[in-house]
């Protein structure tokens, strides 16, 4: 996550060497989905403040608390020429009681070979407590048609 | 019979009054401005309390703390031998200097907060921003509309000027009843206090200590712990010698769960906080009341009214109808060819009972600075 002054926010707790990289896994729907929404459950967190959105990721510890995503709309996204685009408007990140709007214009890359895909897209985020930073996303895996 | 008209000098400055408090609103931007202090306002109720903000600087102690202890597990390290733990835990060495910056820099804003807890219930006590520029509107359409009516209808005008007054005198008792006299000056202190918290750069500020904080949260919890339970220290020992770490670590979802709605609140209510620093200053607030309507009474006061008698049935006093010298020339001269010095003779005035023209407008007023001591 970028911050306002061009540093990006450091996650103890990521289990990447470099921990301005936060890892993250599949959740129980097996990933993202298209066309579909990808709702966060009620109550969206535990007492702690933990995101119970486990669909799209496996909640992820982020400074102690774990994120999860959530898509409020069916992202759309199509290929040309192993070049993906679309939209992922809905999509939220969920942390500490508190919901970030995370959607954006999408690009990326397919193999129609071996259905490996990569998304790619940056999102500001506007209001709360991290106004003015900017969550840059990446997820890539492989594409199950429904 | 006696029509009753007002003064037109007074009427057009009570039309400068209407329109003056009807502008009002719109000159200081009032409009776009009260609501956002409204929001603010009802934004930082949660977290303007002596209770809240007493758990803030708790908050903050057990950060202190947790860097204390930190300084000493490093210590400790050092003199167990190996690595220098400096050099281990470069993390942690960052945190601490960072932490010398914001420790300072949090406390002093968390005091310039917490000392006008009182300001801010002073000004939430008031009622709603979003009413202010209505407050100005309202009045003013009022004394317009009355202005209008008494210009075009001066016949009522001794009702209209009685309305005219109401309306000066809730205009000055409004403040008062509002307890503005005392609570808007303390909402200027706040608004000044404030100047240096609520701009985006400090906000900003805090959410990059915010970051550091989480940072270095996470070297305690995950290289300093660990390293002093792999010198051979249990948890309990732990908690024994190096307490501030242990309590860091147990609370750190709660300064997590506490702080951060607190910056989302400070960094949401910038734009809101600088619309009101924007207005004119609150202590200035009750003589935008008190200050019109005050001006309102006296108007209406001058206003009149000019009394005209359109026929000869004027009640008959004495002291009224005896003439001056210079009356008595001028009077003498009604209906000749000297129409500039009485020309109310010719048109509104009566041969009084010794047989003088009077002047009425002389003797109306005279009675009316007996019945009427505004007038």
């Amino acid at each position: 996550m970028g911050e306002p002054n061009g540093a990006f926010f450091s996650n103890p707790y990521s289990a990447d060497s470099n921990k301005t990289y936060t890892l993250i896994t599949g959740g129980s729907a097996g990933g993202l989905r298209t066309g579909i929404a990808q709702k966060a459950p009620s109550p969206a967190f535990d007492a702690k403040g933990d995101s119970l959105a486990a669909a799209i990721i496996k909640p992820t510890n982020f400074a102690g608390i774990r994120f999860g995503l959530a898509t409020t709309s069916g992202p759309a996204i199509s290929v040309s020429g192993g070049h993906l685009s679309g939209q992922i408007d809905g999509l939220v990140a969920e942390w500490n009681k508190q919901v970030f709007k995370q959607g954006n214009s999408v690009t990326g890359t397919y193999s129609a070979k071996t259905r490996r895909y990569v998304l790619t897209w940056s999102a500001l985020i506007k209001g709360g407590p991290f106004n003015g930073f900017t969550g840059h996303w990446r997820l890539q895996g492989t594409f199950s048609p429904a | 019979m006696l029509a009753d008209r007002p003064k037109r000098w007074p009427l057009a400055a009570l039309a400068v009054i209407g329109l003056a408090l009807v502008g009002a609103p719109f000159a200081f931007g009032m409009f776009s401005r009260a609501p956002k202090g409204a929001q603010m306002i009802t934004s930082f109720a949660p977290y303007m309390t002596n209770r809240r903000l007493d758990g803030f600087q708790s908050d903050l102690r057990y950060i202190d703390g947790g860097v204390v202890g930190g300084q000493a597990a490093v210590r400790a390290l050092d003199a167990a031998g190996g690595a220098k733990a400096t050099a281990r835990f470069p993390e942690f060495v960052t945190f601490e200097r960072q932490w010398s910056a914001i420790d300072p820099d949090m406390t002093g804003m968390l005091d310039t907060i917490q000392a006008n807890v009182g300001n801010y219930r002073a000004v939430a006590a008031l009622p709603s921003f979003r009413l202010f520029p209505l407050f100005f509107v309202i009045p003013g359409a009022i004394v317009l509309l009355l202005v209008g009516l008494a210009w075009f209808r001066p016949g009522r005008w001794p009702a209209i000027r009685w309305v005219l007054a109401v309306v000066g005198v809730g205009l000055v008792l409004a403040p008062v009843a509002f307890q503005m006299f005392s609570r808007a000056p303390k909402g200027a202190r706040m608004v000044s206090a404030f100047t240096t918290i609520e701009t985006r750069a400090r906000v900003e500020r805090i959410q990059i200590y915010f970051s550091d904080i989480a940072s270095g949260q996470g070297t305690v919890e995950l290289e300093l712990i660990p390293a002093l339970k792999r010198a051979g220290l249990d948890t309990r020992q732990i908690d024994s010698r190096y307490p501030g770490l242990t309590t860091l670590d147990a609370q750190w979802v709660h300064v997590l769960n506490d702080m951060t709605p607190m910056i989302g609140a400070m960094s949401d209510n910038v734009t809101n906080y600088q619309a009101v620093a924007a207005l004119p200053s609150f202590r200035l607030f009750p003589w935008f009341f008190v200050l019109p309507g005050l001006v309102i009474i006296a108007l209406v006061a001058f206003a009149g009214p000019r009394r005209r008698s359109d026929d000869a049935s004027v009640p008959h006093h004495p002291e009224f109808s005896r003439p001056s010298t210079k009356e008595s020339h001028e009077n003498s001269t009604c209906g000749s060819s000297r129409h500039h010095h009485c020309g109310a003779c010719i048109t509104g005035s009566h041969r009084g009972q010794f047989g003088q023209c009077r002047h009425p407008q002389r003797c109306v007023q005279d009675r009316l600075g007996i019945l009427f001591p505004y007038g």
